[in-house]
């Protein structure tokens, strides 16, 4: 089995590379943190890809790049099966192995991104639920693997199988994450400022 | 006004135990968004909060963690949805192409910047740009329509002395896809809200807090703002229903909305400092050594 650990940083603070990417843009941060790998394969260059209309084309419709509610493209079965058998072999009573389980589930959610991107926003939705949700695990102690969270990542794991969701899967997901304690900004934990004027 | 903020600040709810510990607490925005984060940003604020048998929060409160969270989360969203962007840096490009020359959008400017950086943080790189933008886009809107139903569980009840209608506007999701997270402007001739009679009804307490600042050394320029608005509104309390103008007043409607609390807790001490010491309640901070 793929092991998707080490595709994954989850306390990493600000680093490196994102702190000279956001001063180009003028923004100072403070110093310390480590490094991570974040822009190594990223270059600034223009792609084009698939589905997405190319910048300097005239001819290009100034559609938007939303995801549609309904898309023909299917999540990676295999990678989800492995999701799958990992939440099934998690036993919440082990200390050691539950960690490293939840590190590889995470590895294995950020690689449906993958297929994710061409399937629904419903698709999207319910895979940024969960994703959140087992970062949120592996971050926090108080919210550690129990029997109801694990029924609800199953479920949200089992809708990620259908070909086509609806909005009601994604409201249930969402009322049940919610209901189990995950906190909603667990991707977006940065400070906030207040500092703008009001409109 | 003779008290000094650095006596009262460091007054924890803690440091009488002898007699009878508060049980009350009046939650400020920034507290009530650290919550709503992953460890180990929420945990010394739930620790903090963890004594108090009554958690409070203004009603307020929801517009500012709207105007100040959901709206930049929102507009990151939107900008994913670009047809020109095609992958994070783009969205980097773009922010700070439209908010970087407005310095009145500084605050947004850095709070998106962060939140990117935050977000990459937290991806090694391994998938694919058009992969990366898509968890972007959808990590954004599922903050958004679970953050305010997250916020609401924080808290053992919620005041509502303002009665304000934007507040209770949800954030929620257009049929197209795209958020919905606007405030739209007041005007005095619409007023549907109760902000010139809770005015009215504070307006001693406003007044204590107008006059604390011109003893302030060095007031900060959200103070004397916040001054100058208490003073247009002593003249005229429909100043407060023009678009904006109870905003420049935030922190102080959110203290007398929760005024009955017996202990404030926010994290912002520019403000929060004066406010509680004018009201005379002990000021929690559990960050102001882990800002």
């Amino acid at each position: 089995m793929t092991d998707y650990t080490t595709h994954m940083a989850a306390d990493a603070p600000v680093s490196h590379e994102a702190r000279t990417l956001g001063a180009t843009f003028g923004l100072q941060y403070p110093t310390g943190g480590n490094l991570a790998q974040q822009f190594d394969t990223q270059d600034l260059s223009f792609t084009k890809d698939a589905g997405t209309p190319a910048k300097s084309s005239p001819a290009a419709p100034a559609q938007s790049a939303r995801p549609r509610a309904y898309k023909s493209g299917q999540i990676d079965r295999t990678i989800l099966d492995q999701a799958f058998d990992l939440l099934e072999s998690l036993d919440p009573r082990d200390a050691y192995q539950t960690p490293l389980h939840l590190n590889s589930i995470a590895g294995a959610l950020m690689a449906l991104w993958e297929s994710a991107a061409d399937c629904s926003q419903f698709h999207q939705d319910i895979l940024a639920i969960l994703e959140n949700a087992v970062t949120c695990m592996r971050a926090d102690d108080t919210l550690a693997p129990t029997e109801s969270r694990l029924r609800v990542l199953r479920e949200a794991l089992n809708d990620l199988r259908q070909p086509q969701l609806a909005g009601a899967h994604v409201q249930v997901a969402r009322s049940q994450f919610i209901r189990e304690g995950f906190p909603p900004l667990g991707f977006v934990d940065n400070n906030v400022n207040f500092a703008d004027e009001p409109d | 006004m003779s008290t000094s903020p650095t006596n009262q600040t460091d007054t924890s709810p803690c440091a009488n135990q002898q007699s009878q510990p508060p049980t009350t607490v009046l939650v400020d925005t920034s507290l009530l968004i650290e919550q709503l984060k992953r460890e180990p940003s929420a945990r010394p604020v739930r620790e903090a909060l963890a004594p108090f048998l009554f958690k409070g929060a203004s009603s307020y409160s929801k517009l500012e963690f709207k105007r100040a969270w959901l709206q930049r989360l929102a507009y990151i969203h939107d900008v994913c949805s670009k047809p020109d962007v095609t992958c994070v840096v783009d969205v980097m490009a773009w922010v700070n192409q439209k908010l970087g020359a407005q310095p009145k959008r500084r605050g947004g400017l850095q709070t998106c910047f962060d939140m990117l950086i935050r977000f990459l943080d937290l991806d090694s790189g391994a998938i694919n740009k058009r992969a990366q933008l898509a968890r972007l886009r959808s990590h954004c809107k599922r903050s958004v329509l679970d953050g305010t139903a997250a916020l609401l569980q924080l808290i053992t009840a919620e005041f509502k002395g303002t009665r304000c209608v934007r507040a209770e506007e949800p954030a929620r999701e257009n049929p197209d896809g795209s958020l919905n997270v606007t405030v739209p402007k007041c005007r005095p001739q619409n007023a549907k809200c109760a902000i010139v009679a809770f005015f009215v009804s504070n307006k001693t307490a406003f007044y204590s807090l107008a006059n604390h600042v011109d003893t302030l050394p060095d007031p900060s320029g959200e103070m004397k703002t916040m001054q100058l608005h208490i003073r247009l509104a002593l003249a005229d309390p429909r100043h407060l229903c023009q678009a904006g103008n109870c905003a420049r007043l935030a922190d102080a409607i959110i203290a007398l909305d929760g005024k009955q609390m017996a202990v404030f807790a926010a994290n912002n001490d520019t403000e929060w400092v004066h406010i509680s010491n004018v009201l005379q309640k002990p000021l929690l901070n559990p960050l102001r050594h882990n800002p």
